[in-house]
């Protein structure tokens, strides 16, 4: 019944999508309304952000991983104001529409245009698979269906919204679903403290352990770790034996399951981590660098440069920004979403902790992005409990399609050139875009969709973020700096990105791991370096047009130079 | 119309006829860097706040262990502290930042129309 009720409502939220006839021109396939205001283009742009990583993914993190995981959102937000600060105002005024136009209009270099064109592909591949993978745990938890048809589901969606009108018919949906999921995420907070009241030994001094009866089917098969012996009865294969329901008493250690075996555990059990996941005490949980991890404070300050400095090379995000009318606009519409995701930030620590009280065995599964979508059920009962977990799950569903959308459309506009232009140069690269990480989900090894996001994240900051911020305010960049720093950041953060996607994010060996899994803090200063020398090495490079492009960037509106003298 | 037609966006205002390249100090582009002088300034600012505040924070907790331990409402302070505090700390950095970035252009704009 959940299901058909989520499903109605998702169908309710598409059909918010403007009816609208086949574009007249191609201009109409990249050209948002620019009459857009700054509270609609706000929501929309916070549509977008929250995505699948944000809604369930944070709240997952947190649940697993405890108080080391509150920076992201804090990292998220902190991004938007670096982004408002030195970025948006004048990218606005540049008048160019993607980052690939922005690169070229600047340097006036075709090569910097196409490296640049690249690493927008490549973040948006990266961002991409995330929202599939989550939209196939959404699908998989509310009705079953294996998780695959999850992200053909999304697919679909994405497909069919994008390839009929561009950036013109997805601006609606995603401003409306921002507040449907501002209200999926809110209404289930607030029923839940009002039943739970902040009462939680979460953070006591012992192992996460099952508050009652609990079931636990393996999707996959796994190994499992237990802390404590424990009297479990178990259907399916355990340790290489069939069992058929009987009670096993299960010694304390390592355990191998296979798929589609369950395990129902009583109440008090302590809860068997899977391998990926360490075994966190409450309060070690609930306290920021204690979880054991290597270097945690190197690893922290990674994330967060990641998160802060890469929100500005998001192809989605900064694309957006076209729909304002004028840079100042563009510069309230960013303060707004400021505001916006700062509510929103309230909501993965409350989540994950209920998730830790409510649904520890998603510890067990690893698939902790679940926990949002578990939640309702467990903490209210009947009715109620259902329409609110059709609420979250419809407000998933939002995540996913709105974000895959924005993704899709910016990386498609920044590539279509490439593809030959026009509109089918656009349905092409529609289909480059999404076919990749369609192609790839199934090797994925992580199932932490917001784990997957900040490697994006990471890319973004590397290699566009100082083409950005150099672009904007330094005079002295050149094409070859450009390249240079785009190179010397992007590669080895793709690199490490896609080793995180393909292999097992285990726990590192010293300082090589720890740089392999957040390399921020190694790639992004790097970048920066190379362009700057290899810009202050090459001063005959530097554009002709750059005092123009600053005057253009920086003169409010109606004071631009005209004319030539 | 059969011209060939760049799709990445309405027709750019920069197709204006070529300017002399380069420019004297004093000259057309000196407003200019006075304003962006100005600006970066502001942008500045904003950015070694949120520097400050997403540097200094973890360092606090990491060194301060005690703090993690500290509870309002039955709240662990790291939490509330992450949560509610440091957002709004991010609404009130961006609204500053805004009215600061709009008022420079505003007197850029009536010193410009002065001469």
């Amino acid at each position: 019944m959940t299901t058909m009720l989520a499903m109605a409502l998702l169908i309710a939220s598409l059909a918010t999508v403007p009816a609208r006839g086949r574009p007249a021109q191609v201009s109409d396939l990249y050209a948002a309304a620019r009459e857009v205001s700054p509270w609609w283009n706000a929501s929309a742009i916070s549509g977008e952000y929250v995505s699948a990583a944000a809604f369930l993914g944070m709240a997952g993190l947190v649940l697993a991983y405890g108080a080391d995981m509150l920076w992201l959102p804090i990292g998220a937000a902190a991004g938007h104001v670096v982004l408002l600060a030195l970025v948006t105002a004048p990218l606005r005024r540049s008048g160019a529409y993607t980052l690939s136009d922005f690169a070229e209009w600047r340097l006036g270099s075709w090569r910097v245009r196409r490296a640049v064109s690249t690493c927008v592909l490549i973040i948006g591949w990266f961002y991409l698979l995330p929202q599939f993978q989550g939209a196939g745990v959404t699908l998989s938890v509310i009705s079953g269906l294996p998780v695959w048809m999850g992200w053909l589901v999304v697919v679909a969606a994405v497909v069919v919204l994008v390839l009929p009108g561009g950036v013109r018919s997805i601006t609606g949906v995603q401003a409306v679903q921002f507040w449907l999921k501002l209200t999926a995420v809110a209404i289930p907070a607030l029923v839940f403290l009002a039943v739970w009241r902040l009462h939680n030994d979460a953070d006591d001094a012992r192992p996460p352990y099952f508050h009652r009866d609990t079931t636990v089917t393996a999707d996959t098969g796994a190994g499992i770790h237990l802390t404590a012996p424990a009297v479990v009865a178990v259907t399916g294969v355990l340790d290489g034996r069939r069992h058929h329901g009987e009670r096993l008493h299960l010694a304390a250690g390592r355990h191998r399951v296979r798929a589609g075996a369950r395990l129902r555990f009583p109440a008090g059990a302590a809860v068997p981590h899977t391998s990926r996941i360490t075994l966190l005490r409450g309060d070690r949980w609930a306290t920021p660098f204690a979880g054991g991890r290597q270097h945690p404070l190197a690893a922290t300050y990674s994330v967060l440069l990641a998160t802060i400095l890469g929100t500005m090379g998001l192809p989605q995000i900064t694309v957006r920004f076209y729909s304002n009318a004028s840079g100042s606009s563009a510069r309230r519409t960013a303060g707004l979403v400021v505001l916006m995701l700062a509510v929103f930030s309230l909501f993965p620590a409350l989540f994950g902790t209920l998730g830790r009280l409510y649904t520890p065995e998603l510890l067990m599964t690893g698939e902790t992005d679940a926990t949002l979508l578990l939640l309702p059920h467990r903490i209210v009962a009947g009715v109620s409990g259902d329409l609110l977990a059709a609420l979250v799950a419809t407000g998933a569903f939002a995540a996913f399609t709105s974000t895959s959308c924005g993704v899709v459309v910016a990386v498609s506009g920044s590539i279509a050139q490439g593809l030959g232009g026009g509109v089918r140069g656009f349905r092409t690269a529609v289909l480059v875009a999404v076919a990749v990480p369609l192609l790839i989900a199934p090797w994925a090894c992580t199932p932490q969709s917001a784990a997957l996001v900040t490697v994006a994240f990471v890319v973004a900051a590397s290699s566009l973020c100082p083409v950005l911020v150099l672009g904007v305010w330094w005079r002295r960049l050149t094409p070859p700096g450009a390249m240079a720093g785009i190179l010397a950041g992007g590669v080895p953060a793709t690199a490490a990105g896609l080793a995180r996607v393909l292999g097992d994010p285990g726990p590192g060996s010293g300082w090589l791991g720890t740089l392999v899994e957040q390399p921020a803090i190694g790639t992004v200063p790097l970048a920066f370096v190379a362009a700057i020398g290899v810009s202050l090495l090459s001063p005959d490079r530097v554009p002709e047009r750059t005092d123009r492009a600053m005057a253009r960037m920086h003169l409010p509106e109606g004071l631009e130079p005209e004319g030539p003298g | 119309m059969s011209e060939r037609v760049t799709v990445t966006g309405p027709p750019s205002r920069a197709a204006r006829p070529p300017r002399r390249a380069g420019g004297d100090p004093g000259g057309p582009n000196g407003p200019v860097r006075a304003l962006m002088r100005v600006q970066a300034g502001h942008a500045a600012l904003t950015c070694a706040i949120v520097a400050l505040v997403s540097g200094g924070l973890p360092l606090l907790f990491a060194w301060e262990p005690a703090l993690s331990r500290v509870r309002l409402f039955g709240v662990r302070l790291p939490w509330l502290v992450l949560s509610l505090v440091v957002p709004v700390v991010w609404v009130a950095v961006a609204r500053r930042h805004v009215r600061l970035a709009e008022r420079a252009e505003r007197e850029f704009a009536a010193m410009a129309r002065h001469e």
